[in-house]
């Protein structure tokens, strides 16, 4: 059977004149971003959801390699798979993490964090930020990933996750602070030594 | 803020690092892309052909289109297969696959093997689901690969595969309409109706081994001594085959009538008593049983004498007694998801009760309602 021109998400032609690689390549660049956010979002883990994600490409690679069915709609195709995927990943887990946090301060009046993103995100390089970050218990990470790599809103965290909003927002605005707390403990802990430094010298 | 975020994007969930990650991976399993191994010579001819062969394609479909543009052409519907939302493949012994539009109207209707080939199906497409359900099943009947008339209980196996899960038309969707439809109609309640829930990746795979959907998923339950594969009647008339099933799959089996049930039990006690087995108890039973009474009836009888089930009609050589392993009840299991026993009787099941005033007749009601 030949590969014949079908329609991903109604506006990508694919198949015609691509040889299998970029045809892979295409339904890939096309369908990352969604099912990232969704194996993050289904797992509420950074790591298992990227194990998972790169298994499934895998996977589907294999079968665009090896078999000659046409898919129609590779959208609803990766989805299926990622559902099986998550479906075996639920099955080999004993329990679901989920977000542990104070029952007192679970309903507090949260701060808007946008000036304390701001101020983190505009002073402190990511690769700083992520260092602090790997430090923290799961599902913060999966939500900041969620609000800074993905761009998602709260909202849209919260009903991907089925996380009431105040707890996204919650989570989000403590780790931001402590985030900038650990920044600014060694910033000034390295002026410190730097200064004890010149007083050294001189 | 905006171009810090842009570099969240090397951090985590690299696109680029994770396809590197896929190849290299792929690359230890040995896979390698068939068509990457081409000479550019080659590649270019194959183009130049694929070109002119493309440009002829598509004349012989604006062709086609210009001098007959309402005839429902099977191979011009297979090229705007985009707006198919959902596939159910209908599996009775002819096997069809309804391809679904967002609306509910069938868009395709393919044959899967010789017996369906059989059967025209031209004048059904865009029709509503339902409808084309309907008309298959008693398009089937008439051409003779049911006969509710038998001893054997009759079942036809939808799978439903909901192909894009962001359209509005779902799986329950789907069934409440078909269950209205069976409601509806008395005819139809003289079959059970297996409702299986099935995905895209099954799909494939059931395509790949050339074996229509429902009987793949509904085989895949069991082990065969030789991998066999078995038609939805031959599965059925083993209740230990529709235990299996229920324990592994979401399932809903939609209960006969009471009249269709009635029926199936005499004819039934009949050839029993043909054979000299008393089957006074049973009779007595069926004259005052409610609809839930005779459901258990019918499986406990199916239980104990499981060659009832598989014969074609009641001329034909009589059953040979209890089997020596039958249990004395049948105790159908729940699915492990909650999925309810099929034993119990569905929403769509007939709520009459009290006692068929004739047993030995079949249901005279045979029209249409709808």
């Amino acid at each position: 059977m030949s590969w014949i021109c079908h329609t991903l998400e109604k506006t990508l032609c694919y198949g015609k004149g691509m040889n299998r690689k970029e045809l892979f390549e295409t339904i890939y660049h096309a369908s990352f971003t969604t099912l990232s956010k969704y194996f993050l979002m289904k797992t509420g883990h950074v790591q298992d959801a990227q194990d998972l994600l790169q298994d499934m490409y895998l996977d589907f690679y294999k079968m665009i390699i090896n078999t000659d069915t046409p898919i129609e709609n590779p959208i609803a195709y990766l989805k299926t798979m990622a559902n099986h995927s998550l479906s075996k990943y639920y099955a080999s887990k004993d329990q679901i993490s989920t977000l542990k946090m104070d029952s007192d301060n679970f309903f507090e009046q949260i701060e808007d964090p946008l000036d304390l993103e701001i101020s983190v995100l505009d002073k402190i390089d990511v690769e700083t930020i992520w260092s602090y970050v790997e430090a923290m218990n799961e599902p913060v990470k999966t939500f900041i990933l969620l609000r800074y790599r993905f761009n998602l809103n709260y909202r849209e965290i919260s009903e991907g996750m089925n996380i009431p909003e105040s707890t996204v927002k919650s989570a989000l605005y403590r780790a931001l602070k402590e985030i900038k707390e650990k920044y600014n403990q060694s910033s000034s802990k390295s002026e410190k030594s730097s200064s004890s430094k010149v007083k050294g010298r001189m | 803020m905006r171009n810090v975020k842009k570099t969240w994007n090397s951090i985590q969930f690299d696109e680029d690092e994770l396809l590197e990650a896929i190849y290299q991976k792929a690359s230890q399993d040995s896979i390698r892309p068939q068509r990457l191994i081409i000479s550019q010579e080659e590649n270019m001819n194959k183009n130049v052909w694929k070109g002119l062969i493309g440009i002829g394609f598509a004349l012989l479909v604006v062709l086609g289109l210009w001098l007959n543009p309402q005839t429902p052409n099977k191979t011009v519907v297979e090229e705007v297969k985009q707006d198919v939302v959902a596939y159910i493949a209908v599996d009775i012994n002819p096997s069809f696959e309804l391809a679904v539009l967002e609306d509910g109207t069938v868009s395709t209707i393919t044959a899967l093997n010789e017996d369906a080939e059989t059967l025209d199906t031209t004048d059904l497409i865009g029709l509503p689901s339902e409808d084309v359900i309907e008309e298959i099943v008693l398009m089937a009947t008439e051409a003779g690969f049911i006969d509710t008339l038998d001893a054997q209980d009759d079942y036809v196996v939808l799978t439903t595969v909901i192909a894009d899960e962001t359209s509005t038309l779902t799986y329950d969707y789907l069934m409440t309409r078909l269950q209205t439809r069976i409601q509806d109609n008395t005819e139809l309640q003289n079959y059970y109706f297996v409702e299986l829930k099935s995905d895209m990746v099954e799909r494939l795979e059931a395509e790949g081994q050339n074996v229509p959907l429902g009987l793949y998923i509904i085989n895949g339950t069991i082990e065969t001594e030789d991998g066999t594969i078995l038609s939805a009647k031959e599965f059925f008339s083993n209740p230990d085959n529709v235990t299996q099933l229920q324990s592994q799959v979401h399932v809903n089996i939609t209960q006969v009538s009471q009249e269709q049930l009635t029926y199936m039990i005499t004819a039934w006690l009949s050839q029993l008593s043909e054979q000299g087995i008393d089957v006074s108890s049973y009779q007595t039973q069926l004259e005052s049983a409610t609809y839930e009474a005779l459901v258990q009836l019918h499986d406990d009888l199916k239980d104990l004498y499981p060659d009832l089930a598989t014969m074609g009609s009641k001329n034909e050589s009589a059953p040979q007694g209890p089997s020596e392993n039958a249990p004395e009840t049948k105790q159908s299991q729940p699915a492990q998801d909650g999925t309810p026993s099929s034993v119990e009787p569905s929403q769509s099941a007939p709520e009459t009760t009290g006692t068929p005033s004739d047993n030995s007749k079949k249901p005279s009601d045979k029209g249409k309602s709808n």
